[in-house]
């Protein structure tokens, strides 16, 4: 909108101001370099790849929306393709819900954030709330069906929020008929409770766990601080529900370890457990557990999971073992949980570079041959495209030189994976500094840059404070991407977020506010530092880098290239809109549909959008009642296509919450 | 300024009735303007709502009708005190301009610049002193 950058620069320039100017996305040069090693499984021998008798679940059809991510091989490809690039201008609402289960925070429960996937399957739209309850909607009208509430404890338990990512969703192959349960939905809760329903009434099944509960944290028997949150609905396949979980981060030194649970579908039965650490290292560390989502194979009978970071998240010098599951995407076997091949994304991670999303599984035409291939996206914005049976690089990932650490007692790695084409998704350096935020700011945004270290990508956290970007906040965040599997275009929303690292000798550091979900003082009790989190803001509360914030990119899996890459949504601060060139941080995950669009919500502004796949250009909008920081479900219900948002805010963009269900469909 | 123009009384019109058409309109977009920045403000789920942002511009708007009025209506303040009530309609029809722009309320930005207009034809036409029953000679 150059208008509106007229119109602001005239504004800066009437005060005698340096007018604001935008930054193109720079991109580092392709690199040729050979392959990394080999994938590298943890301590004991990689199970081999297990037998090819597999197969997809009969009840799970392309046309549904059942699962989290759309599909099981996280596609987020919609194959309705009623809407179209040239009538998607005529798109309207066509119903809209409320669920009620909305909190600001400013009464007795904490605020709400709410990024749940509807699932459309049984012929059913089932969404999860942020209070823990699933309701069950008619997809053509939003009409309740039924709603099931656990009556779970709305506390702050682990996250600062009350949040959900949704439900899940299994049927039996051969569904009895008039038995109940042969179909069910699934819900988590911050307090470690699994409940399971049948998916025609809602009413709890009692062969599931105790009454249709599993309290999942009888497992938790090992540095228990707090419960497992199942924020994230599991992942099902062959009557097994595989399950990760969520934790507090920052806190301690030493946290529950990352565990994977494979629970049979119908009864809860835990069927295996993963196990992200050895046993030895677990006095001195926690974590790496598993809080996004998973793909699955259904061919190869693999599982593939994103590992988080090991705790404490931003000093490593009790940890000094090699963890190689941690920060890693990582194949299991579905039936057994062994680890088939693994590959660490960030080594000795100091920097909570959680590996956060499901990787997006498509068949890569490479060279003349058809490669299974995985796409992982990441918070340190590097696309990673990997051989999913063996997980070998398909574009080369090299190890780099990076900073060293000058904290006493740390010893970051000297090497980090690296990969040059497809081009990242953030640039290699921080954008520098925004002259429209340090005049606002008289200064201050260039004084404080001046006094942090900054080498660049993996620039250690340090004493005296360094600028991290990409940091824990972005990159690309657990939605993920998208593919469209005919074309092999990969689409994918990303923030360019810089925060500050700074650690503090456990002697002077001193338990100070924390201020929303990322940001503030966090002890890291346990470890000789306590840990310094900011955002890089002026004293107004304006980014101190340059814009864009969020863009929205599409790469071709065949070459690796960039197609396009452009600013994403609009900042809104105060209810006033900035710039479309500064984009948006965005949180949630774009779907492709068969004729050619996006639709994503994802960014600050409150709006939905349908973009053109070959262009990048916005073709439709609409405003929603706050951030829908979710990915939408796209469907054929009687003939009819409908999209439909949850929109709920996360407290990361904006103090900005809500209950909506909102579905948008093409007039008669 | 057409306040510095010398005025007679011409017998025959009714006294004491506004005809200044341009501060009369002005009047009125002001007071649709507050409508307006009244329904951005308290309506929920137009993406601007209870922000600081549509908060400003309902105060703004009101500001702009209570000037508007004052300067139509009192027609035996000084020269210099309409003067200034004019360069702050001024300032506040920019303002809210562009405070309108910046929060997507083109209704409202619509608003500021008809009123900007009536503001301009009344400068240049020199009927600001809005006193009814006069014409400037």
């Amino acid at each position: 909108m150059i208008a509106r950058k007229i119109v602001l620069a005239s504004l800066f320039l009437l005060a005698g101001a340096v007018a604001a100017s935008s930054q193109e996305t720079k991109t580092p040069p392709a690199s040729a370099a050979p392959a990394a090693s080999a994938a590298n499984p943890e301590a004991g021998k990689p199970a081999s790849p297990p037998p090819s008798n597999h197969a997809p679940d009969p009840w799970v059809k392309p046309d549904l929306w059942a699962t989290f991510n759309g599909d099981l091989m996280a596609q987020k490809y919609a194959i309705p393709d009623q809407i179209t690039p040239d009538n998607v201008k005529n798109l309207k609402k066509a119903w809209e819900f409320h669920t009620g289960d909305v909190s600001d925070g400013s009464g007795n429960k904490p605020m709400s954030v709410w990024s749940a996937t509807p699932l459309f399957v049984n012929d059913t739209l089932y969404i999860g709330t942020p209070f823990y309850r699933i309701i069950a909607l008619d997809p053509g009208t939003g009409q309740q069906k039924w709603a099931f509430d656990p009556h779970a404890a709305l506390k702050a338990l682990t996250q600062p929020d009350l949040k959900n990512r949704g439900v899940a969703y299994w049927q039996a192959d051969n569904p009895q008929k008039g038995a109940a349960c042969q179909k069910m939905v699934y819900i988590g809760t911050m307090d470690a409770k699994l409940y399971g329903v049948d998916a025609d009434t809602g009413k709890p099944c009692a062969s599931f766990g105790k009454d249709g509960m599993v309290d999942v944290n009888q497992w938790n028997t090992v540095n228990k601080k707090w419960p497992l949150s199942l924020l994230q609905p599991p992942t099902v396949y062959h009557d097994t529900l595989f399950l990760g979980w969520a934790g507090r981060d920052w806190t301690d030194q030493t946290d529950p370890p990352g565990t994977v649970f494979a629970l049979d579908a119908r009864t809860g039965k835990l069927k295996w457990t993963f196990n992200a650490l050895p046993k030895e290292v677990i006095s001195t560390t926690g974590t790496a557990n598993v809080w996004a989502s998973m793909s699955i194979d259904p061919k190869l009978g693999l599982l593939y999971i994103p590992v988080s970071s090991p705790s404490p998240n931003m000093y490593g010098g009790d940890r000094k073992e090699k963890l190689p599951l941690a920060t890693s995407v990582t194949a299991l076997d579905v039936d057994t949980g062994k680890v088939v091949w693994s590959r660490q994304l960030i080594h000795h991670d100091i920097w909570d570079l959680d590996t956060n999303s499901a990787p997006t599984l498509v068949d890569v035409k490479k060279d003349g041959k058809t490669i299974p291939a995985l796409v992982q996206s990441s918070k340190q914005g590097l696309l990673y495209v990997l051989n999913r049976k063996t997980g070998e690089p398909i574009y080369p990932i090299e190890e780099r030189p990076v900073p060293k650490s000058d904290v006493p007692g740390e010893q970051a790695a000297a090497t980090q994976p690296y990969v040059a084409n497809p081009a990242p998704v953030t640039p290699d350096k921080w954008p520098g500094v925004f002259p429209l935020a340090d005049w606002i700011s008289l200064g201050a945004c260039s004084r404080e840059a001046a006094k942090l270290r900054d080498e660049g990508r993996f620039t250690p956290p340090s004493l005296k404070g360094s600028i991290i970007f990409p940091a824990t906040a972005g990159g690309t965040e657990w939605g993920g991407g998208a593919v469209d599997p005919t074309t092999n275009t990969y689409v994918v929303n990303s923030s360019r977020v810089v925060q500050i690292y700074t650690l503090i000798p456990r002697k002077d550091y001193q338990q100070k506010a924390q201020n929303g979900e990322s940001s503030g003082y966090y002890p890291q009790t346990g470890a000789p530092y306590g840990l310094r989190l900011e955002t890089f803001l002026n004293w107004a509360g304006m980014p101190c880098w340059k814009p864009p914030y969020g863009t929205l990119a599409a790469y071709d899996l065949n070459t690796g290239k960039r197609l396009w890459n452009r600013p994403f949504g609009e900042v809104q601060r105060y209810g006033f809109y900035m710039p479309k060139s500064w984009g948006s941080v965005t949180i949630g995950a774009p779907v492709i549909t068969k004729s050619g669009l996006i639709f994503i919500g994802a960014s600050m502004d409150s709006r939905v959008r349908a973009i053109d796949l070959k262009t990048g250009k916005v073709l439709w909008r609409s405003l929603v009642d706050a951030p829908a920081v979710a990915m939408p479900a796209v469907y054929t219900y009687k003939g009819k296509e409908y999209v439909v948002f949850v929109v709920g805010g996360n407290s990361i963009l904006l103090p900005k919450v809500s209950d909506q269900v909102i579905a948008y469909a093409l007039p008669k | 300024m057409s306040t510095a123009a010398t005025v007679t009384e011409v017998e025959g019109e009714r006294p004491a009735r506004p005809r200044n058409i341009p501060l009369l309109l002005l009047c009125i977009l002001s007071a649709i303007a507050v409508i307006v920045a009244a329904v951005n403000t308290f309506s929920q789920g137009n993406g601007i709502a209870f922000s600081g942002g549509a908060y400003l511009v309902l105060c703004s708007t009101v500001l702009l009708l209570i000037a508007s009025l004052i300067v139509m209506f009192s027609t035996s303040s000084p020269g210099w005190a309409r003067g200034i009530l004019l360069f702050l309609i001024f300032l506040d029809l920019l303002g809210t301009g562009f405070a309108a722009y910046f929060l997507d309320a083109y209704v409202l930005l619509a608003l500021m610049a008809l009123g900007f207009i009536a503001w301009l034809i009344g400068l240049f036409a020199g009927g600001s002193r809005g006193d009814g029953g006069r014409v400037v000679v």
